[in-house]
C-alpha cells in the first residue's frame, strides 16, 4: 500500500536537460513543482573534480553515470520473428542515471536541425516525388516548423553558453560558418572552439575538394560566460576527459552548471533524488493523470498527486513510462494500429579509420567532447538525392574527444589482437590514427518500434522496454554513400597512408556502442493517427501529461539531438504557461 | 626532470620501427603475433615486480589462478624490447581487485532468466558474472591442459598456440565458450595495462609510456593548436598527482 504525499501542481519525472528547464520555468511561473530524479544528487564540485574525474576505467569503461543494467535494461531483437533478449550489459548507448542526466556525460555537440528536417515527408515528396520513400518508411512532418522553434533554439544556446560560428544570420551568409545552415536571429554567444591537429587536416582536405567545413558548434564555453540565469561558465581547457566524464571546469554545459541552481532558488521548486517513478496514475476514466507513483531510496512506494505530469526521463524511457501507465494505444507493427512505440529510430553511423605516416604526431589526447571540424554538404537535403534513392543525410567530421587508451588504442583491422605484434602496433598507431566519423539520419520504418517485453522484468517487477530494430535499407544506402565520401576526403588528407572504411551494415547490433541518440516512440505529429503528442508535447490521450525529449522526434535527423531537445523543453514550457494553464486539462488547440 | 627516460626512447622506437618491416604503414608489425617471443625479458633487465611472483595479499585469486593469469597475461601483452607487459606491471593484481569488486560480482549485470544463446546482434547472453567467468574459465583451462602441468609450465609457443585456439573458439572449456573467455581475458588485460595505476596494473605507467598517453593532465589549452608538437612530459596519474601542476613551457620544463 503506497503512502500518499501532499499534492503539488506539477511533477517532473527526471532531472536532465528537459526536466531542469521545464521544472525551473514552471516554478518561476509560481507553480509548486516536484522533480523526481531516479539517481543520486551530483554536482560539479565536489563530484566531478580533478584528479579523481580523470579516471577512464570508472567513467568510461565501467560507465559510472549510466543506467545500471542490473536494475533496468532493454530487451532487443532485430525483427518480429526473433525473441527479444535482455541487454545483460549495456553497450549500444549510455542512458544516464543521476542528477543532470545525460547532460553530465555528453559531448556537447550542439546542432540545430534545418527547415527540411521538420518537413521530412512533404519536402522530399515535393522535390523528388513520393517514390523517393521506400514503402516501409514511415517518416513524417513535424507539426511545427524550424521557424517556430528558432527563438527556442536561441534561448537554449544562450543557456548553455554555446560556442560556434554562425553560418546564416537573418539570411546573410557568415564567413567561417556553414552556408547550409538555416537562418538564425543571433550569433552564438561565444566564439568557436580551438581546433586540434586531426580536425584541421580534415578541414584542409575537405575545403580542397570544394566542400564547406566549419568548426562544430558546441555547448562547451570558450571563454568566461554568464548565462541568462546568472550562472557562470569557464573556458574549456581541452583536457580530453569530456565525453563519458563530468566536466570539472564548469566549461561543458550541464543542468548542474546552467540551470539547476536557478531552479533550486525558486521557493516553489523541490528536488527529490533516488526517486524511481513506476507509473503515472490515471483517473478511472483514464483521461486524467492524478500524479505519479515512485519508490524512494528506502524502498517505500509513494504516491505524489499532481495536476500535471511532465515526462522528462531519458529519451525512450518516457515511451516506456507511457506504456507502463496505459496512456494511449500501444503500436502494433502487424496492423499499423496504435501509436505508442511507433517510429522508434536511432542514429545511422559510419566511420573511416585513418592511419598517418611516421612524421605525423596527432596528439589525440588534446581534445574536448564536441571539438570537431565538420561539414553538412551531404546532410539533410543539401545535395541532390535523386540519383541515390534514399532520404536523409549526415555530417562527416573529425572530432577529438580525448584519447584515454583503454578505449583508444587503434590498430589496423585484421592485425593481431595480442602479443608483441599487437603491442608494437598499439605503440606505433596511438599518435598516428584517427577516425573520420559519420552521424546520419535514421528513418522510421514500419517494423522499428518499442513495446513492453512479455518476459523480462526490471528490479521493481515491471516489464522492460523491448526494442525491435534493424537498419532500413534506406539507411544502409545512406551510410554507404556517406562513408564513400568520407573516405575520399580521408585519402586527400596530408599524411594519410591507409584508410579503413566502415559503413553501417545489417544486422544492427547492440553488442557495441552505436550512439546514445535514441529517438522516437512517442512521435509528435499532426493527428491521432500518426502521433502520441500534439505540437505542444501534450499527450493526445491524457491532456495533463506532457512528454519531452527525443522520444517525441518522429524520426532522427543527421544531427545530434540535444539542441532540439533543449529548444523543445522551452517550447513546451511556453505553451503550458501561456496556453494550457488558462484551461488546464484540455487539449491545447493547434 | 626525468622525462629523458621516456620520450627519447619512444622517438628511437619509432625510427627503429620505421625500417625493415615491409608493411603498408612504416613501423607496423604484421603477421605472427609472437614475432618478439624471444624478447620476454623486460627492457633494461628490470626484475619483474613482486606482483608477478604471487606474493600480493590476494583478495580473491588462488595461487594456481595467480600463476595461470600471470602466464596468460604475460603472453597477451608480453614484456619485450618495448618494455614491461601486463603481468610485469601489476596486471594480475588489477584482475584480483576487479574480480573482488562489485563490478566483478555483477552489480551492473542483468542476471534474470530465462537465458538463451540469441543472435550475435543481441550481445552477451551468458549467465556468468565477470568474476564467475574468470574463475570457471581458469578452472576449465587447467582441466583442458590436464593433470601434471599448468599453463605456466607450457613452452611459450605452446602457450600462444593454446591462446590462439581459445581466441578462435576452438577448444572446449564448457560451460564457458572459450572465445568469450578469451575476449574477457584480453579486455581485462588491456584494462589493467591502460587504467590508472591506482587500480593495481599499469605500474610506473608503463602502458601510458608505451603509447605516449600523458595521463591525468587537466589542460591542453596552450598546446592544442600547436600542431605536431612533441609532448615530452612524463605521464601523471591520479594517485600520485593530487597536487598536480601543469608543466609551463615558459619555464622551460620541457627541456
Amino acid at each position: 500500500m503506497s503512502r500518499t504525499l501532499p499534492s503539488v501542481d506539477m511533477v517532473v519525472v527526471g532531472g536532465g536537460w528537459s526536466g531542469s528547464i521545464i521544472g525551473k520555468e514552471m516554478a518561476a511561473a509560481g507553480n509548486r513543482v516536484v522533480m523526481l530524479e531516479r539517481g543520486a544528487p551530483q554536482w560539479t564540485s565536489p563530484d566531478f573534480q580533478s584528479p579523481r574525474i580523470h579516471d577512464e576505467l570508472r567513467y568510461n569503461t565501467r560507465q559510472h553515470f549510466v543506467q545500471n543494467a542490473a536494475k533496468e535494461t532493454y530487451t532487443f531483437r532485430n525483427n518480429q520473428d526473433q525473441t527479444a533478449l535482455p541487454m545483460r550489459v549495456l553497450r549500444f548507448a549510455i542512458p544516464a542515471t543521476g542528477l543532470g542526466g545525460c547532460g553530465v556525460h555528453w559531448s556537447g555537440a550542439l546542432y540545430r536541425y534545418d527547415e527540411v528536417e521538420f518537413k521530412m515527408r512533404s519536402h522530399y515528396t515535393r522535390r523528388y516525388g513520393a517514390s523517393i520513400f521506400d514503402p516501409e518508411i514511415t517518416n513524417q512532418d513535424w507539426p511545427l516548423s524550424y521557424h517556430d522553434l528558432e527563438p527556442y533554439y536561441d534561448r537554449f544556446e544562450k543557456l548553455v553558453g554555446a560556442s560556434g560560428q554562425a553560418g546564416n544570420i537573418g539570411g546573410v551568409l557568415q564567413k567561417g560558418g556553414s552556408p547550409f545552415e538555416a537562418t538564425r536571429r543571433n550569433p552564438y554567444p561565444n566564439p568557436p572552439m580551438k581546433v586540434p591537429y586531426a580536425p584541421a587536416l580534415f578541414g584542409e582536405a575537405a575545403a580542397k575538394l570544394g566542400y564547406h567545413p566549419y568548426i562544430q558548434p558546441s555547448a562547451l564555453s570558450t571563454r568566461p560566460y554568464i548565462n541568462p540565469e546568472g550562472l557562470n561558465m569557464n573556458a574549456c581547457v581541452y583536457c580530453g576527459f569530456c565525453s563519458d566524464f563530468g566536466c570539472e571546469h564548469f566549461a561543458k554545459a550541464s543542468p548542474q552548471v546552467c540551470i539547476l541552481p536557478a531552479a533550486l532558488k525558486q521557493p516553489t521548486f523541490e528536488l527529490r533524488t533516488h526517486a524511481h517513478v513506476l507509473r503515472v496514475e490515471l483517473s478511472s476514466d483514464r483521461k486524467t493523470a492524478r500524479g505519479v507513483s515512485y519508490v524512494d531510496a528506502a524502498g517505500e512506494e509513494l504516491f505524489q498527486p499532481a495536476d500535471a505530469v511532465f515526462m522528462c526521463a531519458f529519451a525512450i524511457n518516457n515511451t516506456r513510462l507511457l506504456l507502463l501507465s496505459g496512456i494511449g494505444a500501444a503500436y502494433d507493427p502487424a496492423t499499423g494500429e496504435g501509436t505508442v512505440g511507433r517510429n522508434y529510430t536511432h542514429q545511422t553511423t559510419g566511420s573511416v579509420n585513418l592511419f598517418f605516416d611516421e612524421k605525423t604526431r596527432l596528439n589525440p589526447f588534446m581534445g574536448a567532447g564536441a571539438v570537431a571540424v565538420t561539414m553538412d554538404d551531404f546532410n539533410s537535403d543539401n545535395f541532390d538525392h535523386g540519383p541515390h534513392g534514399f532520404v536523409g543525410g549526415g555530417y562527416i567530421q573529425i572530432q577529438v574527444t580525448g584519447a584515454a587508451p583503454i578505449s583508444f588504442h587503434p590498430t589496423p583491422k585484421g592485425s593481431p589482437a595480442w602479443g608483441s605484434a599487437w603491442k608494437k602496433n598499439a605503440a606505433t598507431c596511438y599518435n598516428r590514427a584517427m577516425p573520420i566519423q559519420i552521424t546520419a539520419a535514421s528513418s522510421a520504418y514500419r517494423g522499428g518500434c518499442l513495446s513492453l517485453d512479455p518476459t523480462y522484468k526490471d528490479g521493481w517487477g515491471q516489464p522492460l522496454l523491448r526494442i525491435t530494430y534493424d537498419y532500413p535499407e534506406n539507411d544502409v544506402r545512406l551510410s554507404a554513400f556517406l562513408t564513400e565520401k568520407a573516405e575520399t576526403i580521408g585519402k586527400r588528407m596530408r599524411g594519410v597512408i591507409m584508410t579503413e572504411p566502415g559503413a553501417a551494415k545489417r544486422p544492427y547490433s547492440t553488442a557495441s556502442y552505436q550512439t546514445s541518440h535514441l529517438t522516437g516512440g512517442a512521435a509528435i505529429g499532426m493527428d491521432r493517427a500518426d502521433s502520441v503528442v500534439n505540437r505542444w508535447g501534450q499527450s493526445r490521450d491524457v491532456p495533463n501529461v506532457f512528454v519531452a525529449g527525443s522520444t517525441v522526434f518522429p524520426q532522427n535527423s543527421g544531427w545530434n539531438p540535444t539542441n532540439t531537445v533543449g529548444a523543445m523543453a522551452y517550447w513546451v514550457s511556453d505553451a503550458v504557461r501561456t496556453r494550457y494553464l488558462r484551461q488546464p486539462g484540455r487539449l491545447i488547440p493547434s | 626532470m626525468s622525462h629523458d627516460q621516456t620520450r627519447p626512447r619512444r622517438r628511437d622506437l619509432l625510427s627503429t620501427l620505421a625500417v625493415g618491416v615491409p608493411t603498408v604503414i612504416a613501423g607496423l608489425a604484421s603477421g605472427s603475433r609472437t614475432g618478439d617471443a624471444e624478447n620476454i625479458k623486460p627492457a633494461g633487465g628490470v626484475e619483474p615486480p613482486e606482483s608477478s611472483k604471487g606474493r600480493e595479499p590476494w583478495l580473491i585469486l588462488t595461487s594456481d589462478e595467480v600463476s595461470a593469469l600471470t602466464a596468460v597475461m604475460g603472453r597477451l601483452i608480453p614484456s619485450d624490447s618495448l618494455g614491461p607487459g601486463a603481468s610485469d606491471s601489476g596486471g594480475v593484481a588489477f584482475i584480483d581487485r576487479q574480480m573482488a569488486s562489485a563490478y566483478g560480482a555483477g552489480d551492473h549485470f542483468y542476471s534474470m532468466g530465462p537465458f538463451a544463446p540469441g543472435a550475435a546482434s543481441q550481445g552477451y547472453q551468458l549467465s556468468f558474472t565477470p568474476s564467475q567467468m574468470f574463475r570457471i574459465g581458469l578452472e576449465k583451462l587447467q582441466n583442458h591442459i590436464g593433470a601434471g602441468q599448468s599453463f605456466a609450465d607450457l613452452a611459450v609457443a605452446d602457450q600462444d598456440d593454446l591462446l590462439s585456439k581459445m581466441e578462435n573458439g576452438e577448444i572446449d572449456l564448457s560451460p564457458v565458450p572459450s572465445a568469450a573467455f578469451f575476449g574477457n581475458l584480453l579486455s581485462w588485460t588491456q584494462q589493467s595495462f591502460f587504467a590508472d595505476p591506482m587500480y593495481g596494473g599499469n605500474k610506473n605507467k608503463v602502458g601510458w609510456v608505451l603509447v605516449g598517453f600523458p595521463g591525468a593532465y587537466s589542460s591542453y589549452s596552450e598546446y592544442v593548436e600547436d600542431y605536431g608538437m612533441n609532448w615530452q612530459y612524463p605521464p601523471t596519474s591520479i594517485a600520485e598527482d593530487q597536487d598536480m601542476v601543469m608543466p609551463n613551457p615558459n619555464r622551460g620544463d620541457a627541456q
